[in-house]
């Protein structure tokens, strides 16, 4: 048995050819995460600030499945979110930024972990977000007309949370979603587009979202997910490409989503992911050795979530948050018993 | 807003403002486009910018520079997913067919693992040509082949041999005798095994379901046992229907 991710990966081979995972170093993650707060003013946070919000949403759901977040600073939180958000309902990215349909999702997912969606008038976020619906069933990301399934996806959840789907014309929706299927069973990001993990976690989600998960066929899409998973344990995100901690989300979510997580070989993966955490200073990079940050950091504490690893919270992979907050909202699972 | 762009071209709201200060006055869009040609080059993987260029080129109604732009950012990432994106849309939007099945071939001789080339060649054959004639389905089965033979180990030809073969009459059949061979030739490769095993669980011979059975098993415990739970499900599913 050989670790094929890397060299400095911290797992334990054993004199029996059994292999332990790198320790799982939840304090230092923590740290990493609280730090990112405190980098005001460097290059990296001035040039994330666009994202600022998708930013807290990573960095809050990923100390909630951790079971590691103090919520004294939730007011704080709170008042910044709303701070983003513009009179047509929209949020944007942060302070002063456009409004736009992830930072909308994003801002409506921090307000339900953070339990103030009633700080929200709900009715007109789901009119900007109906707004953004195009003829032909699509989403665009905002007013200046990108469309990709992406945008369905975050619509159909962000009204799934607001509890108000009814706003959109959700089977012209499903119908856009069902055009991106392709002949190796992925989905795109419109019709024709290569198959690509990140795109199917949005397709299936939608799916999911509405009920129509009937319409595709499962195990062909999870045998097309379970290739996924290269010879060290990762995730890729198409053929023939590098694995990423991120594909430990969008393909195992989608895989939760149609009953087949059991495909993937869960030891394997998990010692993927623990050999991407920064030993030294937390957080979790995209490829053992590399870079931590917020967004893979996440990911890979999602996708352990998913592998039901040990003092994790457990996060729905259908709409992406600790299952604490889906059952406090009251939306029923969509999806099988994992 | 340039300047902003220019050091954070991530920062969609500067885009935002930048289209309006063009929308309002009257810049040269040629010019804009040579503009986005080098951010682009620069920031390959930011949707901002690919989506400035579209807008530049619907403003502009031509798109002839779109496929030398496309190939310069695929030469430099061959699997750029914004590139083929913005390509697939150009073409699609102008009609610009001719010499895309050449161009994938071209790309693809050079590396036959890029499975975004292989996803383009199959949306220019769908997609222009409507039906899929017997004839192209054959010569599309054996261009996949070929380069299955030089690397069997590749998955994308083998996805797409079996997306141009559903689109013919006899399906997956077509394969049959082919997929046989590489199996005996290449016992290791796994999507060779798969395949067969696949074609071989649809024939209604006992012998068929029995071999299949034997494929995926074999998968299971000896080609591909990161997937050992899926090969066993195939099997167990096969054995469930050989029972009714």
């Amino acid at each position: 048995l050989r670790c094929l991710t890397a060299e400095r990966c911290g797992c334990r081979l054993y004199a029996d050819g059994t292999m332990d995972g790198a320790p799982f170093v939840r304090e230092k993650h923590r740290e990493f995460i609280l730090k990112q707060d405190a980098e005001k003013g460097t290059f990296e946070y001035e040039m994330s600030e666009f994202l600022r919000i998708s930013g807290m949403y990573w960095g809050i759901s990923a100390l909630e499945i951790m079971q590691n977040r103090d919520n004294d600073r939730d007011k704080e939180l709170i008042d910044f979110v709303l701070s983003c958000q513009h009179e047509d309902g929209s949020f944007g990215g942060s302070v002063d930024h456009d409004g736009h349909l992830l930072y909308t999702l994003s801002a409506v997912q921090v307000l339900a972990i953070l339990d103030a969606l009633d700080r929200i008038d709900a009715d007109r976020v789901a009119h900007y977000v109906a707004s953004l619906q195009q003829p032909d069933g699509s989403f665009a990301g905002d007013k200046w007309g990108e469309i990709d399934t992406r945008f369905s996806y975050c619509a159909l959840l962000c009204l799934t949370i607001l509890d108000r789907k009814n706003f959109i014309d959700v089977p012209a929706c499903v119908e856009f979603v069902i055009k991106c299927h392709n002949f190796d069973g992925g989905f795109g990001c419109v019709p024709g587009a290569e198959s690509h993990g990140g795109q199917i976690f949005c397709c299936v989600g939608a799916l999911a979202l509405t009920s129509q998960l009937s319409r595709i066929d499962p195990d062909r899409l999870g045998w097309w997910l379970a290739e996924r998973q290269t010879s060290g344990g990762g995730l890729n995100g198409r053929p023939e490409k590098l694995p990423d901690v991120c594909y430990s989300w969008w393909v195992l979510s989608s895989l939760a989503m149609i009953g087949r997580v059991h495909w993937i070989d869960r030891d394997a993966l998990v010692r993927y992911i623990l050999a991407c955490q920064d030993q030294d200073d937390g957080g979790i990079a995209d490829r053992p050795g590399d870079m931590a940050d917020i967004f893979h950091t996440f990911f890979g504490c999602a996708g352990l979530s998913l592998l039901g690893y040990e003092g994790m919270a457990r996060i729905d992979p259908v709409l992406a948050l600790p299952v604490e907050v889906v059952q406090r909202l009251g939306i029923p699972r969509m999806y099988p018993e994992i | 807003t340039k300047e902003v762009i220019s050091v954070n071209a991530a920062n969609y709201t500067a885009w935002h403002y930048l289209r309006r200060c063009i929308k309002d006055t009257g810049v040269d869009v040629r010019q804009e486009l040579q503009y986005v040609e080098k951010l682009a080059l620069k920031n390959p993987k930011n949707y901002q910018v690919w989506f400035h260029r579209r807008r530049l080129v619907e403003l502009l109604g031509d798109a002839t520079q779109e496929k030398e732009f496309t190939a310069a950012c695929i030469e430099a990432d061959s699997k750029n997913y914004h590139a083929w994106s913005h390509r697939q849309w150009a073409v699609r939007t102008f009609g610009l067919w001719d010499g895309e099945l050449a161009y994938t071939q071209d790309l693809l001789r050079q590396d036959p693992r890029n499975n975004s080339a292989w996803n383009h060649r199959f949306f220019v054959l769908t997609a222009s040509e409507g039906k899929l004639s017997e004839s192209d389905i054959e010569s599309e089965v054996e261009f996949a082949f070929s380069h299955i033979r030089r690397a069997p180990n590749n998955e994308s030809p083998w996805n797409y041999v079996q997306g141009v073969a559903l689109r013919g009459e006899r399906g997956l059949e077509t394969l049959r005798s082919a997929v046989e061979a590489l199996a005996e030739k290449f016992p290791a490769c796994r999507f060779a095994q798969a395949l067969l095993g696949e074609i071989l669980s649809k024939e209604d011979s006992d012998e068929s379901m029995a071999r299949a059975q034997e494929l995926f098993l074999n998968l299971a415990t000896k080609t591909d046992t990161i997937r050992e739970k899926y090969w066993r499900f195939c099997a167990h599913k096969l054995g469930e229907r050989g029972k009714e």
